[in-house]
């Protein structure tokens, strides 16, 4: 057994204090949102740490309750969601799957034509005038086409199916099998991991993007819930909550922006055990190269 | 003709393909095509292909434009303060954790500081602007606890990079530290275990065994950070600016959105949009070229 010196255990308790301050400075503010958005007026005005509400009320969650335009972005949100995820995921497979083929004629002419959309973009102005031109400007269909075409996903995927033995391919071709077919029966099922880390990927985008709305859809009915919380959050405007004026004890600012971000961030939480799973995964994935 | 009847015998494989490229050529091609607009005057009834020529004239203008400066020169400071005290932060990262000896422990950590990375800017930089507040903000407690005067960070433009340093720091550290502490995860054990019969100390071991296995995933990362220094954020500085730290904050994207689609100068902006993209592209080869010469062409972006 080897002693540890004193040098090597000032060394450990600095290490372990150094990481338990890093742990507490991201989880005090949930703490702190979480109490302010559970604390009447007098409490959530309070200077100072919150670690719990004081004196509780449920005014500002019964605020949200109501807060028609909020929830209508939170669907706009799960819509993009589904849907968008589901599209960029089709498109990955479509691109990746023949790409991975090594008898493909051009496959490497094709595989650069889509990596330089990596390298080199049009930027926002040609993108709106785009959207303009395919009359699509302003509808939910900006939120899913934008996304569609993803080179980096389309780069993991291909990695992924060449890592598949070539044996069980040529099975079910053998089986009179078509190519489509065989994707889907033979091939696809194999493919679950990656397909699960990329169809996350492109879920927790398509949950905090914020960009595509500002920039591309006026509409508010449109909106998403990320520029919903941007009026909330960064504007300090709180038009999503029409009754505040009817309550008898309003809630304030604070607590009804707080409560917002509690109620924006449960379903990333709920996804977040899966997501630790697959991301961790996914980025040695992605760090090999295509 | 080979070629066509080629993809005739795999005529599935080319319909699978061709689907997908039309997504590729409409919004990723599609929009390059629309960067000719940087070289006309744009205007919405002609359209795209109906509007006049200007020739190079907004390159010119871009060119004696001050704002110009002002976001070319935010964006690289803002950079190089990223490369210095940003891209550091996940490397300690992970060495610290790899010291951690209980295993729970380093799951705990590992497990909150990835979290903030799947939360968005927008509520990042809310709490951000809420936790920094003059009234009523944690931070300016702190200060006032201590005896100093509440300072108005979001208010003073000295304080705008700062803060997006430490939001960024905040936001990624955990999650930019995985590539890295999956490289330790790789190192010989026996390596400690023999340093450790030598009488190398925990340092020792450290700075003669850890870094130099981290080295080559730090050039990397490293070179592949400087083909990124174009770009920024959008949503991160988006929400942290206001019109009081346009002068240290305003980047190429928010200016472009600004005087763009707010004051619809659709060519100029595009012009600045099409300039920042070609350095970019430019920085990005570069990159990708000086790792490949390092590693012996063993690594690159491709």
């Amino acid at each position: 057994m080897i002693t540890k010196s004193r040098g090597e255990k000032f060394f450990d308790v600095l290490l372990y204090v150094v990481l338990a301050c890093s742990v507490v400075m991201i989880f005090y503010p949930f703490l702190h949102v979480l109490s302010i958005s559970f604390s009447d007026r007098g409490e959530a005005l309070r200077a100072g740490f919150h670690f719990y509400p004081r004196s509780v009320s449920l005014e500002a969650y019964a605020q949200i309750l109501d807060a028609t335009s909020l929830w209508r972005a939170y669907g706009n949100t799960l819509f993009r969601m589904v849907l968008g995820t589901a599209a960029a995921l089709t498109v990955t497979i479509l691109a990746a799957y023949p790409l991975s083929k090594s008898y493909f004629p051009l496959k490497r002419m094709f595989l650069l034509l889509i990596l330089f959309t990596m390298l080199f973009e049009g930027g926002i102005i040609p993108t709106y005038l785009l959207l303009k031109e395919l009359d699509i400007l302003n509808t939910r269909g900006v939120y899913i086409v934008l996304h569609m075409a993803n080179a980096f996903h389309v780069l993991v995927m291909i990695t992924f199916f060449r890592s598949i033995p070539r044996e069980l391919e040529e099975a079910a071709r053998i089986d009179g099998a078509s190519e489509l077919k065989t994707l889907y029966r033979v091939i696809l099922p194999l493919t679950i991991p990656v397909v699960a880390t990329i169809g996350l990927w492109n879920l927790v985008a398509h949950l905090n993007m914020f960009m595509d709305n500002l920039l591309y859809v006026t509409d508010r009915s449109k909106f998403v819930l990320q520029q919903i919380l941007q009026e909330i959050l960064i504007e300090d405007r709180q038009d999503s909550f029409a009754d505040i004026a009817l309550s008898e004890e309003p809630p304030t600012p604070e607590s009804l922006k707080m409560a917002s971000i509690i109620v924006s961030i449960t379903p990333m939480l709920l996804l977040y055990p899966f997501m630790l799973r697959y991301f961790e995964k996914g980025v040695m994935v992605g760090s090999v190269k295509g | 003709m080979l070629v066509l009847r080629s993809f005739w015998r795999h005529k599935e494989l080319t319909a699978m393909l061709l689907v997908a490229l039309v997504f590729f050529g409409l919004f990723r091609y599609g929009p390059m095509y629309g960067l000719i607009i940087a070289f006309k005057n744009f205007n919405i009834s002609d359209g795209i292909l109906g509007s006049p020529w200007a020739g190079l004239e907004h390159f010119r203008r871009l060119i004696a434009d001050p704002n110009f400066y002002r976001i070319f020169r935010n964006t690289l400071i803002i950079n190089l303060y990223y490369v210095l005290l940003v891209f550091p932060a996940p490397i300690v990262l992970a060495v610290m954790l790899n010291e951690v000896r209980h295993r729970w422990f380093q799951r705990l950590v590992q497990t909150t500081t990835y979290l903030p990375h799947f939360i968005s800017w927008v509520i990042i930089s809310g709490l951000f602007i809420y936790f920094l507040s003059p009234s009523a903000g944690v931070v300016n407690y702190i200060i006032q606890w201590f005896g100093g005067d509440p300072i108005f960070f979001m208010g003073e433009a000295g304080y705008f990079r700062p803060v997006l340093v430490v939001s960024m720091l905040l936001k990624e550290t955990g999650w930019n530290s995985i590539i890295f502490f999956a490289a330790l995860s790789a190192i010989d054990p026996q390596l400690y275990e023999a340093a450790t019969v030598d009488g190398a100390k925990r340092w020792q071991r450290i700075l003669h065994i850890t870094l130099p296995s981290l080295l080559p995933t730090i050039t990397i990362m490293f070179i592949l950070n400087l083909g990124g220094f174009m770009s920024m954020n959008f949503e991160q500085v988006y929400n942290f600016l206001n019109p009081l730290n346009f002068e240290t904050g305003d980047v190429f994207d928010t200016y472009v959105y600004r005087v763009g689609l707010e004051q619809f100068q659709y060519s100029y902006t595009a012009a600045i949009g099409m300039f920042r993209s070609v350095i970019g592209l430019a920085l990005v080869l570069l990159a990708n070229y000086a790792a490949r010469r390092l590693s012996g062409g063993e690594q690159g972006l491709w």
